[in-house]
């Protein structure tokens, strides 16, 4: 399979995985140029495995959790309460009212938390793969989920921790 | 907040497909020309499958300025660098005689890359290069170029004769093989000029006003011009490459 066989496979659910992950269009955008580009010189060597969408998926979290390493350290980041403008005036709209909480309760997760959740609620993966993508332990995936259950004040069907 | 609304949330910030296929191009033309800088690799050439020769009388009179002027733009890296760079990094300094068989290739990333058979070859440095070895260069075509007010393209001799840096895949990390980087070598001269990014700073020069080969419509030739063509005498760079 060439790089452009797989762009048009697999780029709408990348832009989904990147949107999601990021939480921000632009943001997403360049984190997905970024992994694309880094995947574009080792391509021979990804398509030949089993998932390449799998490893594709990982370079667009490291270079997302990077991204925001350095926006960190950069200290330029705006009030990570982004929908704070939208609310200066009252919206008449109980979907965009219920959005912007939605978006709020988001924008509290730390970035791995919300890698995390993308995985488990977008992707439907499980634990392991979820460890495997954000390299770290089963254990911390599990805590990295039960906060960001706790901050996003998930109720309903909320599936159990999966291995 | 219940699961519903969270996968609606994560479906509002989707980026459009075609300006992340625009930021990657633009990042791989950013790429291509920082390798091409730091001489590990072939960036911003530019080369046909039908050579057309072309003379200061069909485009803007070449700029008889001092060797420095050349290469604006470009790297503010000497032909004495360069050379080196490719030494270390494992690459093939050549003089040979090229020609176009009209095939062309993508690499994995999209690139577009003409082949070049050379023939006559005298390896300058590094591993030897037979004759008869297909290179690749690439293809990007256009008066803007890959690297747009940089690099001009390709040029070579009207017979064929050029100068070239042939670079390993593993070094480049490019899929399509050994990849050129070239300058015309016209009656024991090496054309260097912004066509290749070549820089003449420090080295004897004179100006160069002849003929020189290139695709139709690659505007390399008149874009080159631009920025003048500096000849150097081969034995002179022969000495820089056996260093």
């Amino acid at each position: 399979m060439t790089f452009e066989e797989f762009l048009q496979a697999e780029l709408g659910a990348l832009i989904r995985f990147a949107g999601a992950v990021t939480g921000d269009e632009h943001l997403a955008q360049d984190v997905l140029s970024d992994a694309l580009l880094k995947i574009t010189s080792r391509w021979r060597r990804v398509s030949a495995m089993a998932d390449p969408g799998a490893y594709i998926r990982r370079v667009v979290v490291t270079t997302y959790l990077s991204d925001r390493r350095k926006a960190q350290r950069r200290k330029t980041e705006p009030t990570d309460d982004t929908a704070r403008l939208d609310r200066a005036t009252q919206d008449a709209s109980e979907a965009v009212v219920q959005r912007d909480e939605v978006a709020r309760l988001l924008a509290h997760l730390t970035p791995r938390q919300r890698v995390a959740i993308v995985l488990r609620y977008l992707l439907d993966q499980t634990d392991d793969q979820i460890a495997d993508t954000l390299d770290c332990t089963v254990a911390t995936v599990r805590s990295h989920l039960s906060h960001a259950r706790a901050t996003l004040r998930l109720v309903g069907s909320v599936p159990a921790d999966r291995t | 907040m219940d699961i519903s609304e969270l996968t609606t949330a994560f479906a509002q910030h989707d980026p459009d497909a075609t300006e992340v296929l625009a930021g990657l191009r633009t990042k791989r033309r950013r790429r291509t020309h920082t390798r091409l800088l730091t001489g590990t690799a072939l960036g911003g050439c530019v080369i046909i499958a039908v050579a057309v020769v072309l003379s200061p009388s069909s485009t803007s009179p070449p700029n008889s300025g001092t060797a420095p002027a050349q290469a604006q733009g470009c790297a503010a890296m000497s032909l004495d660098e360069t050379l080196a760079a490719a030494r270390s990094g494992g690459a093939s300094v050549v003089i040979a005689h090229g020609a176009l068989p009209g095939r062309q290739t993508q690499d994995s990333g999209g690139s577009v890359y003409d082949a070049m058979v050379l023939s006559s070859v005298r390896t300058l440095a590094g591993p030897a290069i037979a004759s008869g070895s297909t290179v690749w260069v690439s293809g990007g075509r256009g008066p803007s170029g890959p690297v747009p007010g940089t690099d001009a393209g390709a040029l070579w001799a009207p017979d064929g004769q050029l100068f070239g840096i042939v670079w390993p895949q593993q070094a480049t990390g490019l899929s399509v093989g050994l990849t050129l980087r070239i300058a015309p070598v016209v009656n024991d001269q090496v054309i260097l000029s912004t066509a290749g990014c070549w820089d003449a700073t420090g080295l004897p020069s004179t100006p160069f006003h002849g003929q020189l080969a290139e695709l139709p419509g690659s505007n390399s030739y008149a874009r080159a011009a631009a920025s003048g063509f500096h000849a150097v005498p081969l034995s002179t760079v022969e000495h820089l490459a056996a260093r």
